[in-house]
């Protein structure tokens, strides 16, 4: 027993000096077991040495309340320390980038995986791309440079992200996470280098020892070869890993008896590439040398040499954008500028440049250098203007623009000339069509207002393209006093101006406009925009560390007549939770309450006691998600459980017992919940008045060049789908619709699926292409693998006999390759064992209308 | 004996398989950016000191030996890279106002409490305390209650005993703890 007395209640007691001093007066066994304390209450102590301090707290008083302590000053320090935190993680391509490093120093590490790699292909049976020794000519590796170099190209979401994120660091001990950030690692997770097929002439994919020839709108993944006939050609987009979500890194255009493996490493094997970079790109060649081109239109062709056929022989020529830069792994280095062309090997000692204009008139007879190149210098030049409520031009404003090409679209940023003008120069590829733009006023004129993203339409034709002029009014001024649930001032809250665009179910924090409210409560938002389309609304969210965050919508108001309003937040509420990992720092997201979920979440860094309990927490009324692992890889839904008492005062402060959801090992079924509703909430269909279909990103990221479908339902299950086209960045696709098609698909180039149907989405669409009905999100693939009881092997790349998964809850059928879309055929009755896109396996049961997950 | 799956890794990645690099890359990258960042203090620094681990890690993979965790060993060459980058990082810096024990150079600077709210929180009181503590004395600290580094890991990154990591940890806290007192008076 006890030989310490102690009659404080301590459990919520500062840890007290005096009586860890009191450990020089304890007894052995008091002695032995406080030397450990630290120790068990970080979680150190082996089981047998854990024991010892358990069962003597257990009995001794006095070390109880000291492990209490022990743990109070362990759990503090965490705390502290995640205060402020954000989980650390490098930047996304992290992996790849230390390889191509690795390999840049090692280059014959590369031969030798390569040998590998072929040698497994040729056991697995794949046919050997090099089989004769005139194929193995060049390895080219591929990575991109500083994703942040592509500031130009950028998408305009990830800004606001930036944006939000500079406004958290103000908030101080919130963190808040808008359009959460978890939702693009996990895409990030599950994407790497890949091609998406533009136009295909007798291209066909080669994977497995499967020949099968490609449309456009496929994809080519890591493993598959590009193989063209000898009258072949093919335009692609190239993206990498490391930039997930935005445009194509590069445009590729191969042609005639050319081999190109995708993955990792772009091989070419065999042919001419040419590049048209949007961004600093690395080429790590084969025999250790590298390539660094700029943004900017290359042409490389590649063969082998030498009797062996391993040696180089490459020739490069620039022409347009950034020089290239050949460097040698002996050291030697040489600079490529536009109009030059580079000769490595073939005889040539080190790096031989020769002037592209002498070559092509020395070669206009033969008729050489005649090739059309990737993006034509045709294509009209874009003017747009920036002007002030009195037509005064604007310098210094900020446009960000989103136009169509040819090849999807692409983003650029201006800033306004002394004339309020911004150009895109000829050679752009810009097309008529309708273009995102967005623009901000100059620094300092915060009286002015902002023009959100929004749709503008482009008009002119051959010659010139221009925008209606953007005017930047005086901006909307809205006076808000924050008050609290009874009627007091609520001082030092930060109000931060959110915009919520509901058709697209999309959040814009703007964090320039954030301020903190005076002693009285009261904030002047200045500068918001003063009309809003329709459809988007403007609210505040308040940030007070005893209130829950919560988005208040603002009435309208006009430029001008500032608006006065009260702006009452609500106190949390304190609850219990159980079921979190013990002894650890945990992550509790808790929805923003006002807005949609999934939109906006507030992040709680909670410690949980060693038997993995909170006994209180404070919060909102919003959803709570744990999220599992610094990486964020994971959430569980944690509902609330029933109330089990209140406790008085004028605000009663409810507890709750929260009840995480089981987490079963690998995948349950709320894993796969969440992946719905989260990961896969990439995109959105939606059907304007005019019947066009857009497939947009509700998260920022652009679920751009999408397979949309139409689908009709078969008897007995299953569906005939029809291809529509690719998506693009705002609406392009005119849907036409044929009896008996009552939904519509989409299929990210993630391999998210998004299902709709028509009837919903007609009945609320009114305001042309930018503002449908937000659709419910219900789609999930990336079942790489089914195995059917009989062990049959199936294989979800869209080739012949392959399996997805559609709906809410898992859905999975056969599906069979058409000229023009796919058949999905239900799949008998039975229990199968499916295997995700991230390698976790689970059972599923099907049965007739009815498919689930089992434990 | 069973081998461990990063063990398994590393040999593959010692016979060529560069896609078992990525995976190795990919399952200690969080730890080891941590452990930089927690080090160098800036996240570009932090990535080249961690991109820096894994070259070495790939260049030194002939002398990787199976009956050895990689773990400790990534670690070590982790740590090593980190210390490596700060030096250089140094030698091009001014001279740094706070040493390894400054507790004297403290004194003088003006009191950080001095105009602190007296409602700051306990919580504060913690983050500016933790800020001050010596270099030495934080870095463990960090490690172990920001990065969830166990005392073996810890001891492994920082190249020094396991019962000097328990020695370091402890004193550090004894300050944190001696130092919030005051606060707490105050």
């Amino acid at each position: 027993m006890s030989t310490h007395d102690e009659s404080r209640d301590f459990a919520h007691q500062p840890p007290n000096r005096a009586d860890l001093e009191s450990f020089e007066r304890a007894p052995l066994a008091c002695r032995i077991a406080r030397e450990r304390m630290r120790d068990f209450a970080d979680g150190d102590l082996g089981e047998a040495d854990h024991r010892l301090v358990e069962h003597h707290a257990h009995e001794c008083r006095g070390c109880a309340l000291a492990l209490a302590r022990a743990e109070f000053e362990s759990m503090r320090l965490r705390r502290a320390f995640a205060d402020g935190w954000s989980p650390a993680a490098p930047r996304p391509g992290f992996a790849k980038r230390a390889l191509a490093r690795a390999l840049a120093l090692e280059p014959e590490a590369a031969l030798q995986a390569e040998s590998i790699r072929r040698i497994n292909g040729a056991v697995a049976g794949h046919p050997s791309p090099d089989a004769t020794p005139k194929h193995l000519v060049a390895r080219v590796m591929a990575k991109t440079v500083a994703a942040q170099a592509a500031s130009r190209t950028e998408p305009i979401a990830p800004a606001h992200r930036r944006t939000v994120a500079r406004a958290l660091s103000v908030v101080g001990l919130l963190l808040i996470v808008f359009m959460s950030p978890i939702w693009h690692s996990m895409t990030e997770l599950t994407r790497s280098v890949r091609l998406a097929v533009v136009r295909a002439e007798s291209a066909s994919r080669l994977n497995a020892g499967n020949l099968s020839g490609l449309l456009p709108g496929d994809g080519l993944g890591e493993g598959d070869m590009l193989v063209l006939g000898e009258d072949g050609s093919i335009d692609a987009e190239f993206y990498d890993a490391s930039v997930v979500g935005e445009q194509p890194a590069a445009q590729i255009r191969m042609s005639g008896d050319s081999d190109l493996l995708v993955g990792m490493q772009l091989q070419l094997d065999h042919g001419d590439l040419e590049i048209l970079s949007h961004r600093p790109m690395g080429l790590l060649l084969g025999d250790g040398s590298t390539l660094e081109l700029g943004s900017g239109l290359y042409r490389i062709h590649a063969e082998q040499e030498g009797a062996d056929g391993h040696q180089l022989a490459l020739r490069i020529e620039v022409e347009r954008g950034d020089p290239a830069r050949i460097a040698q792994a002996s050291g030697a280095t040489r600079l490529v500028s536009v109009g030059q062309a580079a000769s490595y090997g073939r005889g040539a000692i080190g790096i031989a440049v020769e002037n592209l204009a002498q070559l092509a008139t020395a070669g206009a007879a033969s008729g050489a250098n005649t090739r059309q190149t990737v993006g034509s210098a045709e294509a009209p030049e874009l003017v747009g203007r920036v002007t002030d409520a009195y037509g005064s031009p604007l310098a210094h404003a900020s446009v960000r623009l989103a136009f169509p090409t040819s090849a999807g679209y692409v983003t650029r940023s201006f800033s306004t000339d002394h004339s309020g003008l911004y150009v895109l120069p000829q050679g752009s590829g810009i097309l008529p069509g309708v273009a995102m733009l967005e623009v901000l006023p100059p620094a300092g004129r915060g009286d002015l207002e902002f023009s959100l993203l929004d749709a503008h339409h482009l008009e002119g034709e051959d010659g010139r393209l221009t925008l209606d002029p953007v005017v930047l009014g005086v901006g909307a001024q809205v006076r808000a006093t924050i008050e609290t649930g009874d009627g007091h001032a609520r001082p030092y809250a930060l109000a931060l101006p959110v915009f919520y665009d509901e058709a697209l179910g999309q959040v814009w924090p703007w964090s320039e406009g954030a301020v903190y409210a005076d002693v009285d409560g009261r904030v002047n938002l200045r500068g918001l925009p003063s009309q809003l389309t329709a459809g988007r609304s403007v609210g505040v969210v308040v940030f007070h560390p005893d209130d829950e965050t919560v988005f208040l919508p603002l009435s309208e108001s006009r430029g001008g007549a500032a608006l006065e309003v009260r702006l009452q937040t609500r106190s949390q509420t304190s609850i219990a939770v159980s079921g979190l990992p013990p002894s650890r720092v945990s992550s509790i997201l808790e929805e923003v309450v006002g807005l949609p979920p999934g939109l906006a979440v507030r992040r709680h860094l909670v410690h949980a006691d060693i038997n993995g309990q909170i006994a209180s927490m404070r919060c909102g009324r919003g959803r709570l998600w744990l999220e599992a692992g610094p990486a964020s890889a994971t959430l569980y839904p944690i509902s609330r459980g029933a109330e089990v008492a209140e406790v008085g005062g004028e605000h009663v402060e409810r507890r709750l017992v929260l009840q995480p959801m089981q987490q079963a090992p690998g995948v349950a079924g709320s894993g796969l919940e969440i992946a719905v509703q989260d990961r896969y909430r990439d995109a959105v269909v939606g059907l304007s008045g005019g019947e066009e279909l857009f497939v947009q990103s509700p998260s920022g990221q652009l679920a751009d060049r999408a397979q949309a479908f139409a689908l009709r339902a078969r008897v007995g299950g299953g569906f005939d789908a029809r291809f529509l086209g690719l998506s693009h960045l705002g609406a392009s696709l005119r849907v036409h619709l044929q009896p008996g098609e009552s939904e519509l698909l989409a299929l990210g180039q993630d391999g998210s699926i998004v299902r709709q149907n028509v009837l919903a989405l007609r009945g609320g669409s009114s305001h042309g292409w930018l503002s449908p009905l937000a659709m419910e999100y219900a789609g999930r693939a990336e079942l790489a693998t089914v195995l059917a009881p009989a062990a049959e092997v199936l294989s979800t790349t869209w080739s012949p006999l392959a399996v997805g998964a559609v709906g809410a809850r898992p859905e999975i059928y056969r599906v069979l390759r058409r000229e023009a879309g796919f058949a999905a055929e239900s799949l008998p009755a039975g229990d199968y064992q499916v295997r995700d896109g991230q390698n976790r396996t689970f059972r599923v049961r099907i049965l007739p209308g009815q498919t689930s997950i089992i434990r | 004996m069973s081998l461990s799956h990063e063990t398994q890794l590393m040999l593959r990645v010692q016979s060529g398989d560069l896609a078992a690099f990525e995976q190795l890359v990919e399952r200690y990258q969080d730890m080891i950016y941590g452990l930089a960042l927690s080090i160098v203090r800036s996240p570009e620094d932090a990535e080249e000191a961690a991109q820096d681990a894994f070259v070495k890690l790939f260049h030194a993979r002939g002398h990787f030996d199976p009956s050895r965790e990689v773990e400790p060993w990534l670690l070590r060459i982790a740590g090593n890279a980190c210390r490596d980058r700060l030096r250089r990082r140094k030698a091009h810096a001014l001279p740094m106002l706070r040493g390894e024990d400054d507790e004297d150079l403290a004194q003088q600077l003006p009191d950080p409490h001095a105009e602190q709210d007296a409602a700051v929180s306990m919580q504060q009181a913690i983050r500016i305390e933790l800020d001050r503590l010596s270099e030495r004395a934080r870095l463990p600290l960090e490690l172990k209650y920001l990065r969830g580094l166990t005392n073996q890991q810890i001891a492994d990154a920082l190249g020094i005993s396991l019962s000097n990591v328990k020695v370091q940890l402890a004193r550090a806290k004894d300050i944190l703890a001696s130092r919030l007192e005051k606060v707490l008076e105050s």
